[in-house]
């Protein structure tokens, strides 16, 4: 009995520090795509004025910045209440969407440019905090984990 | 014909409709919607089309800047060369005249903002329309210089289309369609190029040094620049039809840019496009 117990507060500790890492991941990996998708729309702004709508459609539809994209660009709805996103960070977020595709090309551009050293910020932070943080979350919940084991051993 | 760029609503309304019977929509903010079908105005109700205004649907900014927005796919900066020259055009031709607030700097216009009407032209395709008109243009492997003259709503583009697909077929070379502002949206063939959303100098320059056609085909000459693009392709050996708005070869003969010597025949259509006038270059009537 005191074994299974134990092992159970292993697999529990492994699980929430799994969890808690999560969200700095999925945070790092939403401001890259954001990055990315910027750069990309920079681009094709500059050189072939190519409509966002064409954009997003060619994209995978894999991660969350991408399903916001298509959601809003199709179907005018604007969702970012991501559970790893600060309310600052949504309303971060939301201007940016409505700040694409309003403008003629000079003024896209300049959208796009004054933003872009924000998105760089964030993402170049959040992703050192998500490395260093799951990496130390993981590990802190394999110890917690291993001593709740021993506990009960 | 995609007519999902209009709002919900109207979608709703013009699915009552016989869209082949329909060519022109108007929007004006605060107003009824109207439409043209079959040649004549009625107002666009929630049943289709009625002629009491009080039934009508009226049009909302909302409903106008939807109708912007779908059109441009939200993206201002990829059509402002377009919304500066006052259209839009969808992939399938169909033409969007916009009124709104233009915002300049100094003597350029930077874009058009705010706005307020829209006139939608949907374009028919008539196939056949231009077959007898054809015997005027080309005789045996000679293709004339012609200049197709009308007021707006006669059907310039519409013979100008029917024209390109003859000539296609008929097999005289390699026909250069310049479509300025996307109207020829559908036209095409195993001997048409066609460059689109270019101004005419730039197209007839480049065109016809590197596509090397026999015939080039244009809709609505405008300004200096147009006339004297037209005039240097018929000096290099290509054939020219195009069309210019006008009641008639005086109205032509009197504009500013007109250059005399270019066109071999002049075709003034009338209100259907199987009526019209063919005169000679000497504008002697044939």
């Amino acid at each position: 009995m005191n074994i299974i117990s134990g092992v159970c507060v292993f697999l529990l500790c492994i699980f929430v520090s799994k969890f808690a890492a999560e969200k700095h991941v999925k945070r790092a990996t939403f401001y890259r795509d954001m990055y990315n998708f910027n750069k990309l729309l920079q681009s094709e702004v500059l050189f072939a004025k190519t409509s966002i709508l064409s954009i997003v459609n060619n994209l995978s539809y894999k991660t969350d910045f991408e399903l916001m994209l298509k959601e809003y660009f199709n179907c005018r709805i604007i969702k970012t209440n991501f559970y790893y996103l600060e309310p600052n960070e949504r309303k971060f977020v939301e201007n940016y969407l409505l700040s694409l595709g309003v403008g003629d090309e000079e003024t896209q551009l300049n959208s796009i440019q004054s933003i872009a050293e924000q998105i760089a910020d964030k993402q170049k932070r959040y992703d050192a905090e998500s490395k260093k943080i799951s990496g130390l979350s993981v590990k802190l919940g394999f110890l917690t984990g291993v001593t709740g084991l021993i506990i009960f051993l | 014909m995609n007519l999902k760029f209009f709002p919900k609503l109207i979608v709703e309304a013009l699915s009552v409709c016989n869209v082949d019977k329909l060519y022109e929509i108007r929007l004006r903010e605060g107003f009824p919607v109207i439409v043209v079908l079959d040649g004549q105005k009625y107002y666009l109700s929630q049943n289709g089309v009625t002629i009491f205004d009080s039934q009508a649907i009226i049009a909302t900014k909302i409903h106008i800047d939807e109708i912007i927005g779908n059109v441009t796919e939200f993206s201002i900066y990829a059509f402002n060369d377009k919304i500066k020259c006052g259209f839009l055009t969808t992939p399938e031709g169909i033409r969007i005249g916009l009124a709104g607030e233009c915002v300049m700097n100094k003597d350029k216009v930077l874009t058009i903002k705010n706005f307020s009407s829209l006139n939608i032209r949907i374009p028919h395709k008539i196939s056949g329309c231009s077959n007898l008109l054809m015997t005027y243009i080309v005789q045996g492997k000679k293709v004339y210089n012609t200049l197709i003259i009308s007021p707006p709503f006669f059907g310039k583009t519409t013979t100008l289309k029917d024209v390109s697909e003859n000539l296609n077929k008929i097999n005289l070379g390699s026909i250069l369609i310049i479509d300025e502002r996307g109207e020829f949206g559908e036209i095409k063939g195993q001997n048409i190029d066609k460059i689109s959303f270019s101004d005419k100098a730039y197209a007839f320059d480049y065109g016809v040094r590197s596509l090397s056609p026999n015939v080039v085909i244009t809709d609505e000459l405008g300004g200096k620049k147009d006339w004297e693009s037209i005039y240097n392709a018929s000096l290099s050996g290509v054939n020219v039809i195009a069309s210019c708005h006008g009641f008639g070869v005086d109205d032509i003969i009197k504009k500013e840019y007109f250059i005399d010597g270019i066109f071999d025949r002049y075709v003034v259509l009338g209100d259907k496009s199987s009526n019209f006038i063919v005169y000679d270059k000497d504008r002697r009537l044939l």
